[in-house]
């Protein structure tokens, strides 16, 4: 019975583990809000942001998974990674996004977050589920999702008819694909940066 | 040093505020109701005796607002639409920036991490949240630390470093903050076991939280504030 308690103990996130991923959420908003903020200027990037933030987010992503080594927490950092959402009113699509990331979380713990190839997986299925949960609700209705915003937004008739042009199947096809590869492309660069100076200084296993 | 306060509430009633306000904002796009709801924000910045961050939140916003009234005569519709971006992502940001700052010059994290535990939170969320929010200014002071150390190795971290070699400034940028957040996670948590974060029982509470008068009334007063401007954003 104490036996089972204590593995249950060593399987379950404890304190120290959720102060890890705390700390490593904080980062994870810097970066997002600094690399997001950086792609708005342009509105490719506006269009792209999703894929252009999981290309520097996913370091701590791995790194996270990599240090805890349990479950919980993509799942954790996929809420923290959805909520922002909320700031245009998109909850469908944040509701959406949170369901993606425990997808992700199912693969990454599909061996208890012992191999790297998982969490590269799980990394590419999250980012592209939350930006296909994400997105979805402007793409389903881009005329009424930006009319409807067009007040809160600002946008004047002409640059709303710019804005439109964006929102057509094929991009979002396209942007699904984009953030495949720039999510894998992030994942990969983010466990050479863990092999290059965390596993050698000895800080991960 | 502590603050002088006018009002001093509950922990659980700061937080019930300070969300009620932030996700309301979010649904306010006329001027006036949006307008209103900073005001709201100010003045809940002001009881509590943050008129620093107060004044600065609302300079930024009123110098935005000022600047965002003649973007509509701009002939440019693309720089037109980078710069409503900009602005809007900012203005949304401005109430939750000020219930942030709210929430962290009143709340101390032992106080928030009780006051969650009274509420019965779970500690899989609670803990990962309050440690976040309180980290990001560590950040801020840590990537200072960083770039003067990266000057002495005239090493560019400016935005042009970072657009002609994104990824490689990006590692510069980014590993040493990683590997300092690192040793950081590790001692909180080791100040955290000390203090039996980890012990599963109840814990013994010094002060224990007990809702007053003033509590009841400010959440009132915010509910039918909110539900007023929900009334005349959706009238």
């Amino acid at each position: 019975m104490k036996e089972q308690a204590t593995t249950n103990r060593r399987k379950n996130l404890n304190a120290k583990d959720l102060i890890t991923i705390g700390v490593f959420a904080a980062m994870f908003l810097v970066i997002f809000f600094v690399v997001g903020s950086l792609a708005s200027l342009t509105i490719v990037g506006t269009i792209a942001n999703i894929p252009i933030t999981a290309l520097f987010t996913a370091v701590v992503y791995m790194l996270v998974a990599a240090k805890v080594q349990k479950r919980g927490v993509f799942f954790i950092l996929g809420i923290v990674n959805a909520l922002p959402g909320f700031m245009a009113a998109n909850v469908l699509g944040v509701i959406a996004s949170i369901a993606g990331w425990f997808i992700a979380e199912l693969i990454a713990n599909s061996h208890h977050y012992s191999k790297k190839r998982d969490l590269i997986l799980a990394y590419v299925t999250g980012s592209t589920l939350h930006f296909l949960g994400f997105s979805l609700p402007m793409y389903i209705s881009n005329v009424e999702y930006m009319t409807s915003r067009q007040e809160i937004l600002h946008l004047t008739d002409a640059a709303l008819q710019e804005y439109l042009q964006y929102f057509t199947w094929p991009v979002y096809a396209g942007m699904a694909v984009l953030t495949i590869v720039t999510s894998f492309l992030g994942a990969r660069i983010g466990v050479k940066i863990l092999k290059k100076h965390f596993q050698k200084a000895g800080l991960i296993g | 040093m502590t603050k002088s306060k006018l009002l001093s509430l509950d922990p659980r009633i700061r937080l019930l505020i300070a969300a009620l306000l932030s996700f309301s904002a979010f649904f306010m796009n006329k001027a006036e109701t949006t307008n209103a709801i900073v005001l709201l924000a100010s003045v809940l910045l002001l009881t509590a005796g943050l008129w620093k961050s107060c004044a600065g939140y609302a300079a930024v916003y009123i110098l935005i607002s000022i600047a965002m009234t003649g973007i509509e005569t701009m002939s440019n519709t693309t720089v037109m639409l980078m710069l409503i971006s900009i602005s809007y992502f900012i203005q949304k940001l401005m109430v939750m920036l000020m219930m942030g700052s709210y929430l962290f010059g009143t709340t101390s994290v032992t106080e928030a991490l009780n006051a969650m535990e009274t509420m019965k939170a779970p500690k899989t969320l609670t803990i990962p949240f309050a440690v976040a929010f309180r980290f990001i200014p560590s950040i801020r002071e840590d990537y200072k630390a960083l770039q003067d150390s990266l000057k002495i190795r005239k090493i560019d971290a400016s935005i042009k470093g970072f657009l002609i070699h994104p990824i490689q400034t990006f590692e510069y940028m980014v590993v040493p903050i990683l590997l300092r957040s690192l040793r950081t996670s590790e001692e909180l948590a080791a100040s955290a076991m000390v203090r039996g974060l980890d012990n599963d029982k109840k814990k013994t509470v010094l002060y224990p939280l007990k809702l007053q008068i003033k509590d009841y009334l400010s959440v009132f007063f915010t509910i039918a504030a909110v539900g007023v401007l929900f009334w005349l954003q959706f009238k």
